[in-house]
């Protein structure tokens, strides 16, 4: 269950004050796969980023009794001054992977990322292309009740994306997601039911293509 | 690409997972954490561990170079060294967790990402680190000063702890006023760094507070540090002559009521600290 409880949220912008949502309450419908959609600077990545726990409302709160992943593919949560290897370790131990299964992850993240020497290098000496191969990797190491995901899943050469393709898809069969998309083909293939974030608010379509048409109508 | 049905995913349940109760969750996150600041504090080139003991000795060694000019001696039955290092460590202790936590949270940030990290946190395991280091510092100075023929007996070493932890905890409650301050008006953080300057020179770390004219005493002892400096002093030497006013109770207040702000001051900002 996941439910939100009077949220607010604002950004500051140009001195102005904008507001996304305001005391939106809703519970996700349990079991599914969800489209999140709307136009852009709707909200859909701020709702999700609500959800996953990295940015903060401002007032009310999410609640959930299901572990949710970070967005998959984050390659903004890693600390520059330290070495991909101590990034990992650093994420398996606040998530409870220590001796053994710290060990094992490591070395799936680092053979996942092909990236050489580099993965004893300074994350801030990266191109945006290594940080998002650890990154999915490291995404791929653990499991987690609910994946979410924001639009471009995977970068890289074709190899790459071949290979993230299959281990998502490995992922994707033992979790639920929350997905964010413009495409509506991903939407059609991954997705059960869509949630449009229209106005501050939002709006649950069982039927995904009921859904893709509000979302194309403009709503 | 492979066909996939639609409705895939939805039968299939998650491996059951261990629920972690919060407290191990607290636990392994501050651990988590003070690994990682070890490993930015002591990283690169090493400088970080000879810094940590070459900084106190150059206090003190300057100090001993500048006193024996003037003619300085030791005060009370006190070997000058041992006299610097009793105040210097203290003061270098509190200094560090203040301006470490102060830079908490940018030093973090991006670990922020992953939902039970927060900026309180990085404060702790920052403040713990701190006191752990110059604890050490602390023994590692003494044993060298023993080696090198300089006597230096703990009398009170149960006084000596509670002064140091006092110390650390106020420490770490103007280390989070300093962070909000801090995060709401970088500028400030020059300024806080600056402010650590002339209480340096205030904070009794040369000189006993009983040398100072009885007309002036009252008001250095405004300032809790030089409390917590004599009073660490004194637990190095049953002659050490305390001025009445000096008190533990009024460093431990000064420690409560820093970190009641500090929590108070956290708790208002601790959202904007975290949202991007």
């Amino acid at each position: 269950m996941i439910e939100l409880r009077n949220l607010t949220k604002s950004y500051v912008t140009k001195g102005k004050r904008r507001y996304i949502f305001r005391n939106l309450s809703y519970v996700f419908p349990d079991e599914v796969n969800i489209g999140l959609m709307g136009r852009n600077g709707a909200g859909k990545s701020t709702l999700m980023r609500l959800i996953g726990g990295i940015d903060t409302p401002d007032s009310g709160s999410v609640h959930t009794d299901q572990s949710i992943s970070w967005p998959v593919g984050l390659s903004g949560g890693f600390q520059g001054t330290l070495t991909a290897r101590d990034n990992v370790k650093f994420i398996c131990r606040i998530y409870g992977a220590t001796g053994e299964a710290m060990f094992e992850k490591v070395r799936f993240v680092e053979e996942f990322a092909e990236i050489g020497d580099y993965f004893d290098q300074p994350v801030k000496t990266y191109s945006s292309g290594m940080r998002s191969r650890v990154a999915f990797g490291l995404s791929m190491a653990f499991d987690f009740d609910y994946l979410l995901v924001d639009e471009a899943m995977a970068t890289g050469d074709a190899l790459f994306r071949k290979k993230s393709q299959q281990y998502f898809e490995e992922k994707r069969s033992r979790s639920k997601m929350i997905l964010v998309s413009h495409q509506m083909a991903d939407i059609r293939k991954y997705c059960n039911v869509v949630l449009l974030v229209h106005g501050g608010d939002v709006t649950l379509y069982e039927d995904i293509e009921e859904g893709i048409r509000a979302y194309q109508s403009g709503a | 690409m492979q066909d996939i049905e639609v409705n895939q995913g939805v039968e299939a349940l998650p491996p059951p997972r261990v629920k972690r109760s919060s407290w191990t969750i607290q636990k392994t996150v501050l651990f988590a954490l003070i690994l990682r600041e070890l490993k930015t504090r002591f990283g690169e080139h090493r400088l970080g561990a000879v810094w940590l003991l070459l900084e106190p000795t150059l206090h003190i060694t300057l100090l001993l170079l500048v006193f024996s000019f003037i003619g300085g001696r030791g005060f009370y039955n006190f070997s000058f060294p041992v006299f610097l290092l009793t105040g210097i460590v203290p003061f270098l202790l509190f200094k560090n967790i203040a301006l470490r936590v102060m830079d908490g949270v940018d030093a973090n940030k991006a670990l922020f990402a992953y939902r039970h990290v927060k900026p309180m946190d990085a404060f702790v395991a920052r403040a713990l680190l701190e006191f752990t280091l110059y604890v050490a510092v602390f023994f590692v100075m003494s044993a060298a000063f023993v080696w090198m023929g300089i006597q230096i007996t703990l009398v009170k070493p149960l006084e000596f702890a509670v002064v140091m932890m006092v110390l650390g905890v106020l420490g770490l409650g103007l280390g989070l006023i300093f962070g909000v301050i801090a995060h709401a008006f970088p500028p400030m953080r020059l300024l806080i760094r600056l402010s650590f300057m002339p209480l340096y020179f205030i904070s009794g770390i040369f000189f006993p507070i009983t040398v100072i004219p009885v007309e002036y005493r009252s008001w250095l002892m405004w300032n809790p540090l030089l409390h917590a400096i004599e009073l660490s002093r004194s637990s190095f030497s049953p002659l050490y002559h305390l001025d009445q006013g000096i008190s533990l109770g009024y460093v431990f207040a000064a420690a409560i009521l820093s970190l009641f702000v500090g929590f108070w001051l956290y708790r208002q900002r601790r959202l904007a600290m975290v949202a991007s």
